[in-house]
């Protein structure tokens, strides 16, 4: 159990990594308007690429656990 | 001695801890967040207003067993439980909602004295349970009605008298919410089956109860009403597919329930990082054999039929309907959580930072979803009474339950606009039509050959009402009542039909 903990954190870590650098002007412009949400001397901590990134990159890694993918891939709809 | 005293102190310690941070993540803002109140909240709260004053609902039906709502007959025990809060702290939203509050703190606090502090700090931290105390859900009342019914029945084995309330608790959640109609069904018949050998006595007479409680419910439950819901939902998708989405990690610890109502914008189920003490605690449940207790065999019974419930329905992955099954998740999560208080330190530093973050994104970026408008809405309604009000609701819900709430409206109002005829067959009108005319107010689609030539108010959003059809109908926008964000939500228009008469006829030269 401690590998798959280990191999989760560092295909995040990667991943995070991998959407820090193509991060859309979308992207940014939505981080801008997010922050505005939160009290100012702590709205950089919530909203930031880093963030944002970790957010994209856990959907695309847990998109692949799941049964949707699983199913799509066998043929099923 | 000392040890044990010691030990005891501690785990008081623990629970109290754990209780306060409950307390904390579900009451911070409470009312405010979610900003706005949905239709089926305000139906909720404005019934118990109505029972409140009158013994009757907004039908003028006396103390139904369902509520007809919007067509869809929803169950009804959560709308009486409003009625207390909303005599004591009147028709608002944290009124409508506090029932909901109550019951997850009471949930938690079970759990903790059931299953251990270390699932109570699973159910008090995990976002599917914070989002259902925070709204007025019928869900999270059922659950707490249900699991409280597993506790007494539990609790039976030493102490037999508990065993009536079990069934009891059991029943009554059959009034919270639909899943449970058919969940508390099948856990009554397991406990009985548990007991029957040892505690038949018992057993009959708790199920005489049970069967007495009940039968209101059964006595409707082959009217319209009664059946609205799975009539018009169930079998209508991919069955095998949508019970197992209920199961799909992705639906469980990363992606966020799809319907806008009824989810943290970021977060799932359970936090992404629960998926690694969950898939220990897998090992071990299953090396315990925790699910040979009565405690286990209860909770695998829900964690199967209620996603087989909820699979019926075309909706992909309804949290709301499969809410008992998460209490066995949270349980097996915590089975894989260890002692380390340190690990439980840093739990509590990243769900209170995700939850925290959620909860601002909740209030900013669902405000028009959870109808945060409608308040504004309502108080340009009163303000304009002497004037004619045409409201778009094109793309909206029933926009009356709205106005009736915020507005207070006297419910004898509501129920004159039903004859006698039609309260007889109360559970048998399916039929919703979400137009309304109420005083000066009418709620239906604009039709512009018509509303264009008649002075009256105009609202809906730019939608209904584009800036082009504004200039086109010679409107003069009156106001905009904007999202929490300060965004245009609605639009107020103003007609002008002696220009736009001119106008036509000068077209037709």
């Amino acid at each position: 159990m401690k590998v798959f903990g280990i191999v989760l954190a560092l295909v995040l870590t990667i991943s995070t990594y991998l959407r820090l650098l193509s991060l859309t002007n979308l992207d940014i412009y939505a981080i801008s308007v997010r922050r505005s949400y939160y009290p100012p001397p702590i709205s950089r901590i919530f909203q930031n690429k880093l963030t944002t990134g970790f957010y994209q990159a856990r959907t695309q890694v847990f998109s692949l656990l799941s049964f949707d993918y699983v199913f799509r891939t066998l043929g099923y709809e | 001695m000392y040890s044990e005293l010691s030990a005891m102190n501690n785990r008081h310690l623990a629970m109290g801890l754990i209780l306060i941070l409950a307390m904390i993540s579900r009451g911070v803002d409470f009312g405010k967040t979610p900003a706005g109140i949905t239709d089926d909240e305000s139906s909720h709260g404005y019934n118990a207003y109505s029972l409140l004053l009158t013994g009757r609902d907004e039908y003028g039906k006396t103390w139904p067993i369902l509520n007809r709502s919007f067509g869809t007959y929803s169950s009804s025990l959560y709308t009486y439980m409003t009625i207390l809060p909303v005599k004591l702290f009147g028709l608002n939203p944290v009124s409508i909602r506090l029932p909901s509050l109550v019951s997850g703190l009471i949930f938690v606090v079970l759990v903790i004295a059931a299953l251990g502090p270390a699932a109570g700090f699973v159910v008090a931290i995990s976002p599917v349970f914070i989002f259902y105390s925070r709204a007025a859900f019928e869900t999270n009342l059922a659950l707490t009605l249900l699991f409280l019914g597993i506790v007494l029945a539990v609790r039976a084995a030493s102490r037999p008298k508990m065993l009536p309330l079990s069934f009891l608790f059991l029943s009554l959640s059959a009034y919270a919410y639909q899943v449970e109609r058919v969940l508390s069904v099948i856990l009554i018949s397991l406990i009985a089956v548990y007991y029957w050998k040892t505690r038949k006595k018992i057993v009959i007479l708790s199920l005489l109860l049970a069967l007495l409680i009940q039968i209101p419910i059964m006595f409707i439950s082959f009217t319209p009403g009664a059946n609205s819901r799975i009539s018009t939902l169930a079998g209508r998708g991919n069955y095998p597919f949508l019970f197992l989405t209920y199961f799909s990690p992705s639906n469980l610890f990363s992606r966020p329930d799809p319907a806008p109502r009824k989810s943290f914008p970021q977060v799932s189920v359970f936090y992404w990082w629960m998926i690694i003490p969950f898939i220990m605690g897998i090992k071990k449940f299953i090396s315990s054999k925790s699910y040979k207790s009565l405690f286990g065999k209860s909770l695998v019974v829900s964690v199967i039929v209620s996603p087989a419930i909820a699979a019926a329905t075309p909706d992909y992955f309804s949290t709301w309907r499969a809410l008992p099954m998460f209490l066995t998740l949270a349980w097996i999560i915590s089975m894989g959580l260890g002692k380390s208080k340190m690990v439980y330190f840093f739990m509590l530093l990243i769900s209170s930072f995700e939850i925290y973050s959620n909860l601002v994104l909740l209030k900013h970026e669902g405000s028009t979803a959870w109808g945060y408008q409608y308040q504004a809405l309502a108080n340009f309604v009163r303000s304009h009474s002497d004037e004619t009000i045409v409201i778009d609701n094109a793309r909206s819900g029933p926009i009356y339950i709205w106005l009736a709430l915020y507005n207070h409206y006297p419910p004898q109002k509501l129920q004159s606009m039903v004859d006698t005829e039609w309260l007889k067959d109360y559970y048998n009108h399916v039929e919703f039509d979400l137009n309304k005319t109420i005083d000066n107010v009418q709620i239906r689609p604009i039709f512009w050959k018509s509303d264009a030539l008649t002075d009256q108010i105009l609202i809906s959003d730019s939608l209904g009402i584009s800036a082009s059809q504004a200039d086109e109908h010679f409107l003069t926008l009156v106001t905009i009542i904007p999202d929490i964000n300060a965004q245009p939500a609605l639009y107020v228009y103003q007609t002008h039909p002696a220009l736009k008469i001119s106008a036509t006829q000068r077209d037709s030269i």
